[in-house]
């Protein structure tokens, strides 16, 4: 039993790893040497045109969900609206260029799953910017009062100096930072695949909308990086119904334990809170959309 | 000259990738890591581990400090990479991967449902899907006398065989792997199987065609490999409370093996 959950974890973390470090790299450059008046320029004044264009700068800009929380903040503080700002936050981690890499080699003999987590990531964000921009005014209630210093994963506050050193020191305690998530992640599914009998996890994760809340709870504690967790949800697409991988792949780059934890520095919990019901929200009704297409189709 | 300090924090990130590089290292070197992922990944492995080695180097550099530095044993982050590095440890003295099939035979079921389908049941769509799928995957053992499985064609025969398999149909066929007892059919058949990576053991199924012994008066052990030669018939079976007409291979000879192999095919 121990040697089966070994050769699950250990499989799943050597598939993974190159692309957490290649994430961890393209987030290090991003976060060293692009400015937020960079990102600022690109997004047009307009609001809805800001919102769909922020829906895809994550394919310009490919940071993973932590690495986007930093900017997100340092964007506020430069007046960027909060709507277009949460667009940010939840499309880029999804619709950016590792992120499909990774899903395709995941899922290479079933690309629908690809084509499904980009649509969930765009149409997610897109909806939530919109219903943030009808809804929420940006009052101080909703920011903490303190939120003057939010670093990156590094700890360091800013990158004054721009260079390759910056960048090295960068990619090594975010490869750590993020490395710890996406171990203790694979050993918790590799003793789940252990232990679990497959017919057991079948009778369970063909039900929607059981398996589909499941597959929101169950990458919200694990918290991996969207670069990774492809590999991680791919050991359970025999089980699981495709709507519930699907929300695994969505829901768990939008939201998890690290990015509330990090959201805290910004927000109140009581706004985050909302948030994270929105956020779950739109995807149990953008999985009920996959389910019932895939009872047609597949 | 100036005193220098350890830096701990640094210390255990040096271990703990120092475990990870030590690990990929032997497992590509030993070529064990087939028996975790597919070999479409061992080129980015390797990449990875120059990566790693490199990160490793500029943790070297800082390793010394000028000044001390407090270090808190429980602090978080600690106790996370001290549980990696166990885990790491307890990778580097695993025993042999290849002895693993047993219980991820129990634990992925032979994917009878997707094979069993009779061709009266395939909508539209689905036989758009198949006859993409031959046309990207020529299988060349249709007009032979004797098919043979070996690890190269495994993968695509199995399927060309449940889709197609009319071109196979009282042909000769040698086949080698472990024995898989199925639960479906009301265990009138076994398989002769290997487990099917299409990314990492994680995600491995059992695949094979299921055999009808007959009258021949043999225990076939689960997990025992063998090597049989048959003929390929088909067989009206239930499953899951429907008759399925599916493939089968009639036995005729068999031959115990010693085991050892690789347990796993990969789809390309």
């Amino acid at each position: 039993m121990i040697e089966t959950i070994i050769t699950i974890a250990l499989s799943i973390f050597l598939e993974g790893i190159f692309f957490l470090i290649l994430g961890v790299i393209a987030s290090s450059i991003i976060e060293v040497f692009v400015s937020e008046e960079a990102i600022q320029k690109i997004l047009p004044k307009n609001q809805f045109a800001g919102i769909f264009t922020a829906s895809f700068l994550g394919l310009i800009f490919p940071v993973c969900e932590c690495a986007i929380v930093p900017v997100v903040h340092k964007l506020l503080k430069k007046g960027v609206p909060l709507h277009i700002c949460l667009t940010l936050l939840f499309s880029t981690p999804i619709v950016n260029v590792l992120v499909i890499t990774s899903t395709y080699f995941a899922f290479n003999d079933h690309l629908y799953i690809l084509f499904m987590r980009m649509a969930g990531g765009i149409i997610i964000s897109f909806l939530i910017g919109v219903i943030s921009y009808l809804t929420i005014k940006p009052e101080k209630s909703i920011f903490r009062g303190d939120y003057e210093n939010v670093s990156c994963s590094c700890g360091c506050a800013s990158h004054n100096r721009k260079s390759f050193g910056s960048v090295v020191k960068h990619s090594v305690d975010e490869f750590f930072d993020t490395g710890k998530f996406f171990i203790t992640g694979i050993i918790i599914t590799g003793i789940i695949q252990g232990l679990v009998p497959g017919e057991y996890m079948a009778s369970a994760g063909r039900h929607f909308p059981i398996s589909n809340i499941f597959m929101t709870i169950y990458p919200f504690i694990l918290s991996i990086c969207s670069n990774t967790d492809a590999f991680i949800a791919r050991a359970f697409f025999l089980r699981f119904n495709i709507s519930a991988v699907v929300t695994f792949l969505v829901f768990g780059a939008m939201f998890d334990i690290k990015t509330f934890l990090m959201l805290k520095k910004i927000f109140t919990v009581k706004f985050i809170l909302r948030l994270l019901l929105l956020v779950f929200t739109l995807n149990i009704l953008y999985s009920a959309v996959i389910e019932a297409a895939a009872g047609r189709f597949f | 000259m100036k005193k220098q300090f350890i830096d701990f924090e640094v210390l255990v990130k040096l271990i703990c990738i120092n475990i990870m590089l030590i690990s990929s290292f032997t497992l590509i070197t030993t070529g064990k890591i087939l028996y975790l992922i597919s070999p479409k990944y061992r080129t980015l492995l390797v990449i990875s581990v120059f990566i790693m080695i490199f990160f490793s180097l500029y943790l070297v550099s800082v390793l010394f400090k000028d000044e001390k530095k407090s270090f808190n044993i429980l602090r978080s982050d600690f106790i996370m990479i001290t549980v990696i590095n166990i885990f790491l440890i307890s990778v580097l003295i695993s025993p042999d991967f290849s002895n693993v099939k047993s219980g991820l035979i129990k634990l992925k079921g032979f994917d009878i449902e997707r094979h069993s389908l009779s061709y009266d049941e395939l909508d539209l769509l689905e036989q758009k899907l198949l006859s993409e799928y031959n046309s990207m995957n020529t299988v060349s053992d249709r007009g032979v006398d004797e098919v043979v499985f070996t690890d190269e064609n495994f993968s695509a025969l199995t399927d060309d065989i449940y889709l197609n398999f009319q071109f196979y149909d009282n042909r000769h066929v040698k086949i080698k792997g472990f024995i898989y007892q199925i639960p479906a059919f009301d265990g009138k058949f076994f398989a002769v199987s290997r487990l099917l990576m299409i990314c990492c053991a994680a995600d491995a199924v059992v695949t094979g065609i299921p055999v009808d012994k007959g009258d021949i008066d043999h225990i076939f052990a689960e997990n025992q490999w063998y090597e049989i030669s048959g003929v390929f018939q088909s067989r009206i079976a239930a499953s899951n409370g429907k008759n399925t007409k599916i493939p089968v291979i009639k036995l005729l000879d068999f031959k115990e093996l010693p085991g050892g192999e690789n347990p796993f095919v990969y789809r390309n």
